[in-house]
């Protein structure tokens, strides 16, 4: 869709694409769900035809909360000493892929090298973690006159379930702002679970209550609601809920309780994967299994090292353990999804609000450093095999190939099948584009 | 160091304070001499310079200076300032360049000295006029609150366990005191000597050990030695700086003493308690010295606002009245249905019926307070015989605090109230929602409201509207607060000329950026980042720009160009006055305001775009408009006056019909001759919910370092925790039960921008954040708490049962299709109810609310895996009824007819 210059153009745009979204909104109502989901096969670029095809149908995106410092994982540099050199932490280590090296605790993934692409120059201008967190969520500068959508929410919006009976967007962690819906409102809002144990909520039974139980229940509140239901015939909003509320509780169908419960795997797979971020892994890739479009997985697991991935003063000396779990969860992933063919169809995303920089503080830990970090990509038609981009010797500047938030953004819509330059309407008629005039990283699709 | 405690206290007793009340405050200049002359207490003088000339920082002359406030302190130090007080009486940061003298004589007996200064601004320490040690100016460094909260959890751990090992050692010499005094009784010369000995090392060993407290983080330590003549010397400290936020202090050792505070009377150990009770004492006189300044201001404000009301029911009384002729066959309560009436009768339209009073009831309680009616005033008012009973209940309700709890929720949507609980976040704000809370009790006028809320004046303790004037992370705050007062007040959607000129209406971004000014007091120069940039290569903006980024906008009346602003004087303030002045005087501020009142409960406005009046053929009833504003403006601006008018009309009080809802004449102006359907919001669901079971919230207390907002018992006191580092020692699980499901039904976690309706649209998420969230789960569990178990042990029947239940949830009785409904659900299980007392199993302890430690992540996880655990079920009934009974309650309250108002 192009943007029209005059103004008068403009609210004819708005017009037009006011009635449209009210139609879509009726039909969404209506298991208008359906009718938009599509496989990566199906789906083929714009009505112009220049887009790229779809390379995946769902997306894993693992969230480093705290800021992974690229230089002690997957851009190693001269090595530092913790104290007054500054540097790397740890020795760096050849990889699977000649030219490509990765710190000692990724072992694992270094043998997998090619499979995995590690983009080292993404970059933005937010040193903070609670501005960091939303521009990487949103890839937007927040906005006093509105909210934006996390990228999670964006991709239910445009995409909806993978299974149209599936919620189409799942977080694993904290039910924080930056990965909610924005202006596009509560239907593109998250499922959340805290951990793997809690069971997602809003899909959890009530404690003791078993799924042939809750059936019981469903039914029940079904039948008492009809009298009303019929007695309101006529009266659209109460309707309107009504629908919502079947489309719901189809969520609540043994089919997805079972999708939330890693339990349900074999136990030598849970093993494999390891502890609580690799158990989160496993879960993620259930869900991805089971229609869920958008995963984001959070590894917030704080009390390993005290300050999590940011690793601030004593923190620093034990961030290999967090280095470790990485390794191992990733490095199982990406072959229990080669194992079941989703590979190809599924693209993991493992990002992080900002890295850290080659100089360590007084207490031998780390600041932050927005200006240049790493983002590891793969499965979903990203080519394995390469680092893109590069920082100077220290891991401070960018030297070669910039990658801004909103290229990321680009490119997993683009891997996703979602045109990133399609507005979208706020609930004020005003278009948003769907990235900042973001654009795909192509080298990873090549 | 029990003595230093007492003698703080004493030093703040009455004769002491009279000093401080009589000493010269705020920002007046006059003051007589024996004021500014040292006082005869014992304390040493504190005076404080403001707005000082250019030059001073480098030369340190105090010359000619006139301090704003002076005050006296037994200690040489200071821990903080007291406010400024603004006209209003509202206490504001003293956020602006200063600096500050402390100086007193005192009486040092001969010796040497080793005098600190600790500070983290600079500061210079004299004796005798001789320069004896500077600091260096604070290097500036932005910490994240959670490095903030790490280092002052560092802090009060090492305080803590400072204050311990001092217990610890007070109590091993009291011991040995002891043991001292039975030697002596005893005459053993033996042990005398010996305990003496330890007692003595002892002692030692506390002055050097106890005394030397590290300095806080950031705050820089020097040192200094000096030998002493005995005799009287004059100790001052200098200091200059932004704003005082560290404590400034000098400690000193003589000999081989420990470190002692330097106070005019007896020497004071500096121990960590001592310090705390010190800058403890400090902050209560500091919040005296402003209590005595305020209240006066507060009272003048008060009777400005009292004038004001006079003169607007003068004016009032004179005024003559809209008239309307009375359409035959129309029903009337009041003079709205005659408005209404007349264009019905004409297009031959027939109004709906009136509600049943089950259906009065339940739609009122909601309305009027937030929250559906207990079965008690169901019942209550059904069985009243009294003609008047709804107007009766109107008043009732009117005049509880309660109706002013809804009006807190739309007015956070409206104003963008937006404070977060760990710092900010993007565009939040201070928090004002108790201020919100207040106006609405006190129902102080719309006009006073909306002047409060421009002057920005008043800390959250004293209910004031300092939180509006933060926009976090924002380079031209005013420009959003433009923004939001246009739209709120003045019905003028400059949303779009934020970035650029409007599309929409007529705003150009110079006339948002002139209100900006005008709040700002000097002009605004507008950002690049309010524009719209134009990336070489790329699409050009589709949007008409005549601004461009460096334009400094001058101050205006925007709406009313011909206003003189050489009449408006200097200063921030009197920009905000003459503004907030100028809006309250419009018209269309008052009709706004109405409009804004008859959306809330008629469903739509009489002008249809609540945010837009710059249409003014919008307005479907302008007689009724004009009657009902020239009510607002003659009763004092009082909303609640215009809402009990609604109220009472028989136009409110009808049946929902949506077709007639939906009936439009040939202009497509609505009849509102019946309402349409209306889903409840988000903060009326949570709250009703909470009384179907008569629960008062279960929560964490939403509290983090100096913020303390309580524990919620209405979700508008919610405050978003902004848990943007995803980490468990953040988490309130319990909150966050609240929280998933008010956000579900479209309660705002993040309010950057003014929202006047919110999105109702339906979505899947929200039957099951509620039927499914843990909320719901912990509501419906029938525990020893719950109202059900008590029910379930009192009714006789189950048909009183369901009675209760079916009043207490839907406020109305089951019909017999219900009845029939529950004798099957319940009625196999209903003589079985009961376990025996002898037989009932002890149940595992309710999980206590816990708050967790920032640095505990173990006891942060432990406490999330107890609330997952829930409450244990009760005793006295039998699973098998309990689950029934439960699964009875869960499908009444999810049912739709919970959430939509009959």
């Amino acid at each position: 869709m192009k943007h029209s210059r005059s103004p008068m153009h403009r609210r004819e745009f708005l017009g037009t694409t006011a009635r449209l979204g009210a139609g879509l909104g009726a039909s969404a109502v209506a298991g208008g769900f359906a009718s938009r989901q599509a496989t990566a096969a199906a789906r083929t670029g714009t009505d112009s035809g220049e887009r790229p095809k779809a390379t995946a149908d769902t997306c894993i995106f693992v969230w480093l909360a705290g800021g992974m410092c690229h230089l002690d994982t997957f851009d190693p540099k001269l090595k530092g000493n913790g104290e007054e050199i500054a540097g790397s932490y740890y020795n760096p280590i050849p990889t699977s892929v000649p030219g490509i090296q990765v710190c000692e605790h990724l072992p694992r993934v270094a043998e997998r090298m090619d499979r995995f692409a590690i983009v080292r120059s993404v970059n933005h201008r937010f040193n903070e973690h609670t501005q960091a967190v939303d521009f990487v969520h949103t890839g937007r500068l927040a906005s006093g006159t509105i909210v934006y959508p996390s990228i999670g929410s964006i991709v239910a919006h445009q995409l909806g379930g993978f299974d149209p009976k599936a919620p189409a967007y799942v977080v694993v962690g904290n039910p924080m702002q930056p990965r909610g819906p924005g202006f596009l409102g509560g239907k593109s809002n998250f499922v959340y679970l805290i951990d793997t144990e809690a069971g997602p909520a809003g899909l959890r039974l009530p404690g003791g209550v078993s799924v042939q139980e809750y059936e019981d229940w469903t039914r029940t509140l079904k039948s008492f609601s009809e009298p009303y239901l019929e007695k309101h015939a006529e009266t659209p909003m109460v309707q309107a809920y009504a629908s919502v509320m079947d489309r719901g509780f189809e969520m609540m169908s043994p089919k997805f309780q079972s999708a939330f419960s890693v339990k349900e795997e074999p136990a030598e797979l849970r093993e494999a994967y390891g502890k609580e971020f690799g158990q989160r892994l496993l879960l993620s890739r259930r869900l991805v299994e089971n229609g869920i479009r958008f995963v984001e997985c959070s590894f917030n697991l704080h009390f390993i090292n005290g300050y999590g991935w940011d690793a601030h003063a004593f923190a620093q000396k034990r961030v290999h353990l967090l280095i470790r779990q990485l390794d191992r969860g990733l490095s199982v992933l990406v072959e229990d999804l080669e194992r079941r063919r989703l590979l190809d169809r599924t693209l993991v995303v493992v990002a992080t609000e900002f890295g850290r920089p080659p100089e360590f503080d007084g207490q031998g830990g780390r600041g932050h450093q927005c200006g240049g970090y790493s983002v590891v990509l793969f499965g979903g038609g990203v080519r394995g095999g390469q680092a893109i981009g590069a920082t100077d010797e220290l891991g401070r500047e960018i030297v070669e190939r910039p990658v801004s938030i909103p290229d990321l953004h680009a490119t997993i819509h683009r891997a996703l099948g979602i045109d990133p330059e399609e507005p979208l309407m706020t609930p004020g008629g005003r278009p948003v584009p769907i990235t900042d005039f973001g654009r795909p990283v192509e080298e990873l699709f090549s | 160091m029990i003595r230093f405690l007492s003698a703080a206290r004493t030093r703040i007793s009455p004769p002491i304070l009279g000093i401080f009340l009589l000493a010269p405050l705020g920002w007046a200049v006059a003051r007589s001499p024996e004021q500014a002359s040292p006082p005869q207490g014992d304390g040493f003088q504190v005076q404080l310079f403001e707005d000082l000339p250019a030059h001073w920082r480098h030369e340190w002359s105090f010359q000619g200076l006139e301090p704003s406030l002076s005050w006296t302190t037994p200690v040489l130090g200071i821990s903080g300032l007291p406010g400024r007080i603004s006209p209003a009486g509202m206490t504001m940061p003293r956020n602006r360049p200063f600096a500050l003298t402390i100086q007193g004589d005192v009486n040092l007996p001969g010796g040497s000295y080793e005098f600190r200064l600790r500070s983290r601004m600079h500061a210079r320490f004299f004796v005798d006029e001789r320069l004896l040690l500077e600091s260096a100016p604070p290097k500036p460094k932005e910490l994240t609150p959670a490095e903030i909260a790490a280092k002052e959890a560092a802090e009060k751990k090492a305080r803590d366990e400072a204050a311990q090992r001092e217990a610890e050692a007070q109590a091993r010499q009291d011991l040995l005191r002891q043991r001292l005094e039975d030697a002596l009784l005893e005459q053993n010369e033996e042990t005398q000597k010996a305990v003496a000995a330890e007692l003595e090392k002892a002692n030692r060993r506390q002055k050097g050990e106890f005394s030397d407290t590290q300095p806080p983080a950031g705050i820089q330590e020097l040192g200094k030695k000096v030998p002493l003549e005995s005799g009287r010397y004059r100790l001052r400290i200098e200091l200059t700086g932004e704003k005082l936020d560290r404590e400034v202090s000098i400690v000193y050792r003589k000999g081989e003493d420990g470190l002692r505070l330097l106070s005019r009377g007896d020497p004071i150990p500096f121990t960590e308690r001592a310090w705390v009770e010190w800058n403890e004492a400090e902050s209560r006189r500091h919040r005296e010295v402003e209590e005595a300044v305020r209240r006066p201001r507060l009272a003048k404000w008060e009777q400005y606002w009292e004038q004001k009301r006079l003169d607007q029911a003068r004016a009032a009384a004179a005024r003559k009245p809209v008239e309307v002729e009375r359409a035959a066959g129309m029903p009337e309560f009041n003079l709205i249905d005659r408005f209404l009436g007349a264009r019905m009768a004409s297009h031959g339209v027939e109004p709906a019926p009136l509600t049943n009073d089950y259906e009065f009831v339940r739609r009122i309680h909601v309305d009027a307070w937030g929250l559906i009616p207990t079965w008690e005033q169901v019942r209550e008012f059904v069985s009243d015989s009294d003609p008047d009973k709804r107007n009766l209940l109107i008043d009732r309700l009117m005049t509880g605090d309660g109706w002013a709890d809804p009006w807190v929720g739309y007015w956070q949507d409206l104003l963008g109230e937006n404070p977060k609980l760990y710092g900010g976040v993007p565009h939040s704000t201070g928090p004002f929602k108790e201020w919100i809370h207040r106006s609405f009790v006190e129902d102080r006028g719309y006009d006073r409201f909306a002047t409060e809320l421009l002057l920005m004046e008043g800390t959250r303790e004293q209910l004031g509207t300092l939180g509006f004037h933060q926009s976090f992370g924002s380079d031209v705050p005013m420009a959003e607060k433009a923004h939001v007062i246009s739209q709120a007040f003045m019905g003028a959607t400059m949303k779009c000329a934020r970035c650029h000129d409007s599309p929409l209406n007529r705003y150009r971004q110079r006339d948002l950026f002139g209100i900006a000014a005008m709040l700002e007091g000097e002009p605004v120069g507008i950002p690049e980042t309010s524009s719209v940039g134009e990336v070489p290569g790329r699409r050009k903006p589709a949007v008409p720009v005549t601004s461009k980024p460096g334009d400094l906008i001058p101050p205006s009346f925007v709406f009313d160009h011909d206003r003189n602003l050489e009449e408006v004087g200097a200063g921030v303030r009197a920009h905000r006055r003459a503004l907030a002045d100028w809006l309250v005087s419009q018209r269309r501020f008052a009709q706004v305001g109405v409009n804004r009142i008859w959306q809330r409960f008629m469903g739509r406005g009489l002008a249809h775009s609540i945010d837009d009046w710059d249409s003014p053929s919008a307005v479907s009833h302008p007689g009724l408009l004009q009657y009902l504003t020239d009510e607002f403006i003659g009763s004092g601006y009082s909303v609640r006056h215009v809402q009990e008018l609604i109220l009472k009309s028989h136009a409110y009080q009808r049946r929902r019909d949506q077709t007639l809802a939906e009936l439009r004449d040939a202009a497509g102006r609505p009849f509102f001759a019946a309402p349409g359907a209306r889903r409840m919001r988000a903060e009326e669901i949570v709250d009703s919910l909470h009384v179907t079971v008569r629960r008062p919230f279960k929560s964490e207390r939403i509290a983090y370092q100096k913020l303390d907002y309580g524990v919620p018992q209405r979700t508008w006191q919610i405050v978003s925790l902004s848990n943007e580092e995803d980490v468990a020692v953040l988490a309130k699980p319990l909150l966050q039960e609240i929280i998933t499901l008010a956000k579900a039904f479209g309660w705002r976690d993040q309010r950057p921008n003014p929202v006047s309706v919110r999105n109702d649209d339906p979505h899947a998420l929200q039957p099951l954040a509620m039927a499914n969230g843990e909320l719901m789960h912990r509501l419906v569990k029938f525990t020893d708490r719950s109202y059900f178990t008590e029910l379930s042990k009192r009714a006789a029947t189950l048909d009183q049962y369901g009675e209760q239940l079916f009043l207490n949830t839907l406020s109305r009785l089951p019909s017999d299709g219900e009845r029939d409904w529950l004798r099957n659900e319940l009625g196999a299980v209903w003589d079985r109810r009961l376990v025996p007392p002898e037989l009932r199993e002890t149940q595992r302890e309710e999980s206590r609310v816990r708050e967790v430690t920032i640095t505990d992540a173990i006891a942060a996880h432990e406490y999330i895996m107890q609330v997952r655990q829930g409450e244990p079920a009760a005793a006295a009934l039998t699973p098998s009824f309990r689950r029934q009974a439960e699964k009875v309650l869960w499908a009444v309250l999810n049912s739709p007819e919970f959430i939509f108002l009959p």
